[in-house]
């Protein structure tokens, strides 16, 4: 915030720290959620879930179903049009039936479902489908799944290959071979699942003449509507999908689930509105997972610290579906290749591989904390080998504003050394203490990401539309396609509006998510909406203030350049005292047959990578964060204090600090998860932990005290500077505190999440060795 | 997963409540705060068709303090940890109820229920084990005390037949120059016991007089362990005294591997919590 301070203050209402209009709803519970919504004569939906890993499905009978009291509608995959689905655009990476007809595929796979007057009346009638199994061989260990003899899970797919993909810029065997080091180091992460407030669900609502109602709690309502149409062969035109408040979306509500399919099959079935909310236990059973990766990290450095080549082999394990998983591998490549950008050899291989689990998607990050988490970790490996600070071996090394790095992105704004500058000086070395039992360390880590969105999952443009219109009372309503999922596009849109068309930040209403209402929209993912959306939105409110402008500047009787609008007034620049009420003219321009409507349209128009060799930059701006972490690692326990965490983000130009600073929170605490303690266990693919008990999140008790530090590199093509927020907090974290307990202790750990139990084992492995104490 | 329907009993006396059991032939449970059992019967892991509410029974609730203090089996763990005389008499108790669970459940969980469930981890058992608490069982064939030992006799089991109904804790006062303490490990601040442990000691100067140790989570059930005591008692306390019996401890328990841990570790961090709850024990004891 320090670098344009001068300039934040030419606004009246960006770079202000406005509550966000949905936190009173929410804190004093009068927020409605999914589950609050009450249609005359709904009913509960139930799916039957596959209790195998995998199997064949000789038969399945639901009559008996029909027959329990209270059920109205029962369906298997007959039912369906059959058609696989999947955000690929690639029919070939479809791969998911909404009930599945031939084969499950992991223990929770959608087999059947029903719909009764009450949830005991649809248990009772799931219980009474008749399902004919025939079990095959699973297979769980991706490295096992693409052995010769492994179990098939997709017959089309062999080896159990999803996905495979290799980028390769530069010569990287020209690299190593001029390197003066080369390091090879093996890293592996696990599944988090993202663990939202609210369960997911479904409620669904199809009229006497096929149009379908559905309130998801999404995060890219538009595309989901396409999803949805697209798996049922329903015209476009006849689905409307709806939100309420969304209680935590993080990634898990990009993609459509199953769930709608069979809510809107059942209620056209039942002739009834159905809703469909997952219990905790199926939302764990069914949770589209971070991807786990197995990172083979290959990298050359010249004796000065400067990379010269750089090469990942990663197999990701992708779990029975593909949801998400080859683009979440593609951008792991992506992120990969741009971090250190600068060196001029890079390569990444990737495998995606089926196993029968559940299946991995969309997670706040998207492939990016797993490569970094390697790639963060073994910078700093290589800057003890050669005697450097972790500090200087990454000021030589990344990238810096208006530059093209070797993959073919192209960097507008960039903070990134001053990130690391302050992240570094945050926490002084001097300040570390131990006792016998206890060793302080501090550890840095830095990443990049996108701050702008990516193209569409279903369509291949990235793009936001808005519209707006103006009340006769001078305030305005703003329609976009967006979602609001807790993040806080509420404020920081309206925050937007209001600076652009000259008024107060409450005189604006934002209308968003309902596709009858709004303009088209990707959605919320990606750190897509305060750059994409905002732009739209400044496009249609400039419009619509120049119009009002004119019509001041007759009535004023100035010229319109010498007006200017703020705070629900226009007046003349020169001569405050004359201005008119913005809620005066509006009337004023209707009686002269002024329209006060605007579209805004904004497409994010940067060359786009080439398909074959991934060169290229696939969005308009970059975020840029350094972090530090201050740790102390008990030796005799192997518990991991957090004491400190620092984030330094380069987040272009404010809209609102203390939106900002919530969402860099809230991801530290994520962040913080992942690197120490939320883990789903498989045993054979059974979840072992399909609950709040066993699944831990962080509470707030476990928190460390957390400072922010936003860094204002101003885009320019940002509306008014600004880049994506909230996103990518999430992506050094695991790096930046196996680093700080390196430091404090000299183990190095590889392997997320880092445990006491793992801690504990390498200090009672080095103690037998006779090694440094 | 929802809970499935139950018959339900709210007895006021005791004669009730072990007369409702008789009559459905010992179908029926025993309901205490209800923490685990509800949280047991919506996942399916119990099927009681009647449940027996225990929290109203007179008599059953309260602490009350004279040559000895008697916890009623009823008793909130909230109430307990805020009872002046607890804090001040039976601090490791108060150590073990502070991490057990959150506020909202130990306002729910009763002492009673805590031993009844009887977990391995449960975390008022080893601070009560140290205190060589007796517990006063009333059943159709009178009422008796059991030695707290005595009282586990595996996950989920105890020496009380299906006919009898733990009412109360007594313990006794501590006498001069003894100390207690408990410590436990968890996955994060708020977590399941992981590995627990308590000791009491009765110091003269730097000797250990008596020593009483107790682990949870590392065998079956919450164990006494009377070696390491006999180790301890009328040794000069020194370092080396103290990784001897971390030494011992790991020796003599049988952790096993769950989602939640690794019997290394448990059995490593046995020894680590016995020698901080010596320790401790100690402090207290030359504070007392």
């Amino acid at each position: 915030m320090q670098k344009h301070a001068d300039e934040s203050e030419m606004y009246a209402v960006i770079g202000k720290s406005i509550p966000r209009p949905d936190g009173y709803e929410k804190v004093t519970g009068e927020a409605r959620y999914l589950n609050d919504i009450r249609l005359s004569g709904m009913l509960v939906g139930k799916v039957l879930r596959s209790p195998h890993p995998h199997a064949r499905i000789l038969q399945v009978n639901v009559e008996k179903a029909l027959a329990v009291p209270g059920v109205f509608a029962a369906i298997a995959a007959r039912d369906t049009l059959r058609k696989k689905f999947g955000v690929s655009s690639e029919e070939a990476l479809r791969d998911k039936l909404p009930l599945e007809d031939m084969k499950t595929r992991f223990i929770g796979d959608e087999v059947a479902a029903v719909a009764a007057v009450n949830e005991e009346a649809a248990c009772a009638g799931l219980a009474r489908i008749e399902v004919e199994y025939q079990l095959e061989p699973a297979v769980f260990d991706p490295l096992k799944a693409t052995e010769p003899g492994a179990p098939l899970i997709h017959d089309d797919k062999p080896n159990n290959i999803a996905f495979r993909l290799e980028r390769s810029f530069g010569d990287v065997g020209k690299g190593f071979e001029e390197a003066d080091y080369v390091f090879e180091n093996r890293f592996t992460t696990h599944p988090q699942a993202h663990t939202c407030l609210e369960t997911y669900g479904v409620v669904a609502d199809v009229d006497a003449r096929g149009r379908c109602t559905v309130w998801i709690p999404t995060q890219t309502s538009h595309l989901t509507r396409i999803e949805i149409s697209q798996a049922m062969g329903i015209p476009l035109s006849r689905i409307r999908v709806r939100t309420v408040h969304v209680g935590g979306a993080f990634g898990r509500s990009i993609a459509m689930t199953p769930l709608a399919p069979i809510a809107i099959l059942l209620a056209t079935r039942a002739h009834r509105p159905v809703k469909i909310l997952n219990t905790r236990e199926e939302e764990f059973a069914t949770t589209r997972y971070r991807h786990p990766f197995d990172i083979q990290l290959k990298t050359g450095v010249k004796a000065d610290g400067t990379l010269c080549a750089r090469q990942a082999k990663l197999v990701v394990d992708n779990g029975a579906y593909n949801c998400n998983g080859p683009k979440v591998m593609s951008a792991s490549a992506s992120k990969f290749s741009m971090l250190y950008g600068k060196c001029p050899n890079i390569k990444v291989e990737g495998e995606l591989v089926y196993t029968n689990k559940n299946y991995g998607g969309a997670f706040r990050g998207f492939g990016n904390p797993q490569v970094t988490f390697a790639v963060e970790s073994q910078i700093d490996m290589i800057a003890e080998r050669l005697g450097m600070s972790p500090k200087r071996i990454r000021l030589l090394n990344v990238l810096t504003e208006n530059m093209t790095t070797t993959c073919g992105a192209q960097i507008t704004s960039c903070a990134m050394t001053e990130c690391l500058e302050k992240a570094s000086d945050a926490i002084s070395p001097a300040s570390k203490k131990s006792t016998a039992t206890t060793k302080e360390g501090i550890g840095l880590a830095t990443m990049i990401h996108s701050g702008a969105g990516s193209k569409g999952t279903v369509v291949s443009f990235n793009m936001s539309e808005a519209f707006i219109r103006m009340n006769l009372d001078g305030s305005a309503v703003v329609f976009v396609g967006a979602c609001e999922t807790g993040q806080g596009a509420t404020v920081a849109l309206s925050q937007i509006a209001a600076e652009a068309l000259g008024l107060s930040h409450d005189g604006i209403r934002l209308v968003m998510s309902d596709t009858d209402a709004t303009p088209f929209d990707l959605g919320a993912f990606a750190d897509r909406t305060t750059f994409m959306v905002g732009n739209a939105i400044k496009k249609a409110a400039d419009e619509i203030r120049i119009k009002l402008i004119e019509v001041a500047s007759e009535v004023l009787d100035l010229k319109p350049a010498d007006l200017a609008a703020s705070g629900g007034e226009i007046y003349a620049v020169n001569d405050r005292g004359r201005s008119l009420a913005i809620a005066d003219l509006v009337p004023v321009a209707y009686e002269k047959g002024v329209s006060l409507v605007a579209a805004g349209v904004f497409v994010s128009d940067n060359p786009r990578p080439d398909p074959k060799t991934g060169y290229g930059s696939f969005t308009l701006a970059y975020n840029f964060a350094a972090h530090a972490a201050k740790v102390e690692v008990n030796t005799r326990t192997g518990v991991v204090r957090v004491l400190r965490y620092v984030v330094v983000q380069d987040v272009g130009r404010v809209i609102n600090p203390l939106a900002a600073e919530g969402q860099l929170e809230g991801s530290v605490m994520q962040g913080l998860g992942y690197a120490l303690s939320e883990n789903l266990l498989f045993d054979n693919g059974v979840i072992m932990n399909p609950n709040l008990f066993d699944y831990k999140i962080l509470s707030a008790l476990d928190v460390p005290p957390t400072q922010i530090m936003l860094i204002e590199s101003v885009d320019p093509n940002g509306p008014f500077g600004a880049k994506g927020v909230g996103e990518p907090a999430m992506v050094p974290i695991a790096p930046a505190l196996a680093n700080a307990i390196y430091d404090a202790i000299g183990v190095r750990i590889t392997d997320l999440p880092i445990t006491p139990q793992k801690i504990v084992a390498e200090l009672v492995k080095r103690e037998r060795e006779g090694g440094r104490s | 997963m929802q809970l499935p329907k139950f018959a339900y009993h709210l007895p006021e006396k005791l004669e009730d409540a072990l007369e409702i059991m008789q009559v459905t032939e010992g179908e029926a449970r025993y309901i205490a705060g209800g923490t685990d059992l509800l949280v047991q019967m919506k996942r399916g892991l119990a099927q009681p068709a009647t449940l027996i509410g225990l929290t109203s029974v007179a008599g059953m609730s309260g602490i009350t303090t004279s040559s000895d203090t008697y916890i009623g089996s009823m008793t909130r763990l909230r109430e307990v940890e805020r009872t002046h005389h607890i804090r001040h008499a039976f601090p490791s108790l108060v150590d073990a109820i502070g991490v057990l669970a959150t506020p909202q459940i130990r306002s729910m969980a009763t002492i009673g229920g805590n031993l009844c469930n009887a977990s391995p981890c449960a975390d008022c058992a080893p601070p009560l084990l140290v205190m060589e608490a007796r517990l006063t069982v009333v059943g159709s064939r009178g009422r008796k005390e059991i030695a707290s030992e005595d009282f586990f006799h595996g996950p989920g089991q105890t020496c009380m037949g299906k006919d009898e109904i733990l009412v109360g804790i007594r313990v006794s006062e501590p006498p001069l120059n003894t100390g207690a303490a408990f410590e436990k490990t968890g996955r994060l601040a708020k977590d399941i016991t992981i590995v627990s442990a308590a000791a009491l000691v009765t110091m003269n100067g730097d000797v250990c007089q008596k020593c009483r140790i107790a682990v949870g989570s590392v065998a079956p059930v919450p164990l006494r362990l009377v070696e390491v005591e006999k180790l301890m008692e009328g040794e000069r306390v020194c370092s080396e005294l103290l990784d001897q019996a971390a030494t011992l401890v790991k020796e003599v328990v049988s952790p096993i591997s769950d989602l939640r841990s690794t019997s290394d570790y448990r059995r490593h961090m046995s020894g680590v919590l016995v020698g901080s709850a010596i320790q401790r024990a100690i402090a207290r004891a030359e504070e007392a």
